[in-house]
């Protein structure tokens, strides 16, 4: 038994050691463009993996580009208008997002269902019109363009792609660092128990409004570092990219990969920002395409991409027996 | 002799919660019998299983010959079983006239008007209050309508599951002699209350329950003298 | 000057609000009854609009008939979708929310291919405008009024009066009993996502008359019909034909004085202050 145990962690580990050498050396194996697809297949993963947070608790958030778009927009005017650096401006975005969250949240994480989800639609479209409608601070439709890259550290002045790619996918681990010690702790139990029934733990004794708050806060806080990442990668930004099209695709990417594991909202976005670029001659279609794979995914396969090994083990064990 | 109805070793689970445990009971037609006991002690989920709403585990329910446990509600219904649920539950944003009409909703024949005559003789009060929104009864009206829309399901065999919860002593009463007067009329019923003195003024024989088993069974003349029914149930 | 400006936006508003309200009806019906958002619902009203004008304008098929093979059709879709997508995963609202997504997705991927991305314009049905007081209204506006009014007619008789319709209110008010009544659940939603989809395409056809048919046009509308059900209360049917009407309304008034941005955060800003302190909205039941 133990021994089955450790060679299933030593599996883990090599996996992972595995796949963290081959992201590694991605930038000298790639061209640019793929190295791009990479960078936005992080950030989407920071997003849907955030999210997750939320999905776990039963509430679904429609909110979160809109908190991507606060990032954005703190880190990019505080660089463009006050000159602060990036490397401060990274956290101030995550903080404006994690206080308006917390202002939003404290009201509307009362709602339960479908309550709350239109609540935080209403929030996205309040969001996504202000940015559009004021231009003074906030460039209008338009947007904001020629937005700096980060500061430079030493050699690493971000001039070329790479230099983005592992700022982010620094970022990026970081984040699921966070999220995977936070689902193995205390927090991750009580948040799992109130999302498989909030009366029942409220029981129990655990404080439900409060890990809700605590989980809107930090899964908004990083929805905002990704916008900040995004803006200063992306060098421009209008607020019609975050709406009602982000919304459903990071609902999409976690419940595709797989709400039960931490990495499976990852797995998601990973499978649907590259299924596409292999359909590159098809790219009218990817819209269908990735619709069509949510029907199924939902139909057959609730659990997500990440519950397929286990399925197919489980299929394997009914044929044997 | 096949009787009326019949209950095999029924099994009922919530999940995976034990609910009731090889209950068996028969009923002959146009008997009243009853079943008493605490709360939470199955009764109500025997009802459920007979009318088809919670599926037996284990275990035959056999009505006039045929097996029923597998069929779906709306069949059962039209085999000419009606259940009263427990709290009444009537349908509180409908008008009394649209809850009666509810209750003959699968009925495809032409005996409806006739029934619903035979209704307000029982119920005389709903005939004056038809267009009233069921929500805005008093309690013992509520609990006339629910029984009253299930009579309009024209059955043979009624579920009355605990008429007299929440009800003063002279509503009840008159609730008892209105199910005397169903029964009359040859209606087969099925009575589940924690009322143990009613229930035995009204019903010949009658179940013990506890945790879900049953665990003594007999004529209520009789077990109107057994000791334990005596301490237990009629608090003597 | 001052009245005629307040009649003419008054009467652009109601005409605007009755569309609004068929959308919304559909909306609230599936929510109040199958306790769900419908997410494909823009679609649906877009799929009503566009079949309209593949029936009429491309086949010539006669105005009348067009629509009601359009709504037809959509709400045969409707059965389709409820039955097959929808039934297998009723008891989980995260992934019936989700598949609807996925469809609403799919619908505007699917008008997007097969008629192309750009306007369509429905011919001209009824030409003319009718002045009256110094306000104008086109026929074809005055028209969508009228049939909404039917529909909205039409709706509450078959709520109220027939059997199908007392099934609907049964099952909304307590399913497990509507159920050992013979009212069943499978048949009751059925029947309600379908008459939820027809409204939705009614509303579409309508309003493609009116202005033009494209593949995008369902979000917009869509968004606005979960603020108003959330205005009205949502699963309640007076709450719906009231939100519709006060956010066509407001929608007109706001987009006369304020322009169309501040006329649309209104309506979300409402809609968010009622889901914070109202949920119930206007007319709904607790």
């Amino acid at each position: 038994m133990v021994s089955l145990t450790l060679r299933r962690n030593i599996g883990s580990l090599v996996t992972i050691a595995v796949l963290f050498s081959a992201l590694l050396v991605m930038p000298t194996l790639f061209s640019s463009y793929w190295i791009h697809v990479l960078i936005l297949m992080f950030l989407y993963g920071i997003l849907a993996v955030s999210l997750r947070q939320m999905l776990i608790l039963g509430q679904v958030s429609f909110a979160h580009p809109a908190f991507m778009a606060i990032g954005a927009y703190t880190s990019t005017m505080s660089v463009m208008n006050l000159g602060l650096p990036f490397w401060f401006t990274i956290f101030l975005a995550g903080f404006a997002s994690g206080v308006i969250a917390l202002l939003l949240g404290v009201p509307v994480l009362r709602l339960t269902g479908p309550y709350f989800f239109l609540a935080t639609f209403a929030f996205l479209e309040v969001v996504r019109m202000i940015f559009t409608h004021f231009y003074i601070p906030f460039g209008g439709p338009m947007g904001i363009y020629n937005i700096p890259p980060p500061n430079p550290i030493g050699p690493i002045d971000f001039s070329s792609i790479s230099h983005f790619y592992y700022l982010i996918l620094v970022v990026f681990i970081i984040t699921l660092l966070i999220f995977y010690s936070l689902e193995r702790s205390r927090f991750g139990q009580s948040w799992h128990a109130i999302g498989q029934s909030h009366l029942l733990a409220e029981s129990l004794g655990i404080n439900v409004m409060g890990y809700r708050v605590l989980a809107f806060v930090i899964a908004c806080f990083f929805a905002g570092i990704a916008g900040a990442c995004y803006a200063h990668y992306i060098t421009h930004m209008s607020p019609m990219e975050f709406g009602l099209v982000l919304a459903v695709d990071c609902i999409v990417w976690a419940v595709v990969g797989g709400i039960s594991s931490v990495f499976g909202p990852v797995v998601g976005a990973a499978v649907l920002t590259f299924i596409p670029q292999f359909f590159k001659f098809t790219a009218e279609y990817e819209a269908g395409l990735s619709a069509v794979i949510f029907m199924i995914i939902i139909l057959f396969l609730r659990g997500g991409l990440v519950s397929l090994p286990q399925v197919i083990s489980e299929r394997i064990r009914k044929q044997k027996a | 002799m096949s009787m009326f109805l019949e209950l095999k070793n029924i099994t009922v689970h919530y999940g995976k919660a034990e609910a009731v445990r090889g209950a068996s009971l028969d009923l002959a037609e146009g008997e009243i019998i009853t079943l008493i006991g605490a709360n939470g002690a199955g009764k109500s989920t025997i009802l459920k299983t007979i009318s088809g709403v919670k599926k037996p585990t284990t275990g035959e329910i056999w009505f006039q010959g045929e097996r029923i446990d597998k069929l779906s509600p709306e069949k059962i219904v039209t085999r000419g079983i009606a259940h009263v649920p427990e709290r009444r539950r009537i349908f509180p944003y409908m008008s009394v006239q649209d809850n009666l009409k509810a209750g003959a909703y699968l009925r495809k024949d032409n005996q409806i008007a006739p029934d619903l005559e035979n209704v307000f003789h029982h119920f005389s009060l709903l005939k004056k209050r038809l267009k009233q929104m069921a929500g805005t009864l008093s309690g013992g009206e509520q609990q006339m309508l629910a029984m009253a829309r299930g009579l309009m399901a024209g059955p043979s065999l009624m579920l009355l599951d605990e008429p007299s919860l929440g009800l003063a002593p002279l509503l009840v009463m008159e609730i008892a002699n209105i199910v005397i007067e169903i029964n009359k009329q040859g209606v087969g019923i099925i009575l589940v209350e924690q009322n143990a003195i009613l229930a035995f003024r009204l019903a010949k024989k009658a179940y013990v329950l506890e945790t879900g088993s049953i665990v003594l069974e007999g004529d209520t003349g009789e077990l109107l003298n057994d000791q334990r029914i005596k301490e237990k149930y009629l608090g003597i | 000057m001052e009245i005629t400006f307040l009649l003419q936006t008054l009467i652009n508003g109601i005409q605007i609000g009755f569309l609004y309200v068929l959308m919304a009806l559909g909306l609230t019906l599936i929510f109040g009854i199958m306790h769900m958002i419908n997410f494909a619902h823009g679609q649906l009203y877009m799929l009503g609009g566009f079949f309209l004008w593949w029936f009429f304008a491309i086949h010539h098929v006669n105005y009348v008939l067009a629509i009601l093979l359009s709504v037809i059709i959509v709400a045969v879709v409707g059965l389709i979708v409820e039955r097959f997508l929808l039934r297998p995963i009723r008891d989980q609202e995260l992934y019936v929310m989700c598949m609807t997504i996925a469809l609403g997705q799919f619908f505007e991927f699917a008008a997007r291919t097969v008629w192309g991305p750009l306007d369509k314009a429905i011919p001209s049905v009824l030409p003319g405008i009718v002045k009256f007081a110094g306000v104008a209204i086109t026929y074809k506006r005055l028209m969508a009024v009228v049939v909404g009014i039917a529909l909205v007619i039409g709706l509450y008789l078959f709520i109220q009066r027939t059997k199908a319709g007392l099934a609907m209110r049964a099952v909304e008010q307590d399913p497990e009993v509507a159920t050992t009544y013979g009212m069943g659940i499978n048949r009751t939603y059925a029947l309600v996502f379908s008459l939820g989809a027809l409204l939705a395409a009614a509303s579409g056809a309508l309003m493609g008359t009116i202005m033009v048919v494209n593949p995008v046009m369902g979000t917009a509308p869509m968004l606005k019909s979960f603020m108003i059900i959330i205005l009205g209360g949502m699963g309640s049917i007076p709450g719906a034909i009231a939100g519709g009407l006060i956010v066509g309304l407001m929608d007109s008034f706001f987009s006369s004085l304020f322009g169309i941005d501040i006329a649309y955060i209104f309506v979300f800003v409402v809609a968010f202050t009622f889901i914070i302190f109202r949920p119930k909205g206007l007319f709904g039941r607790g």
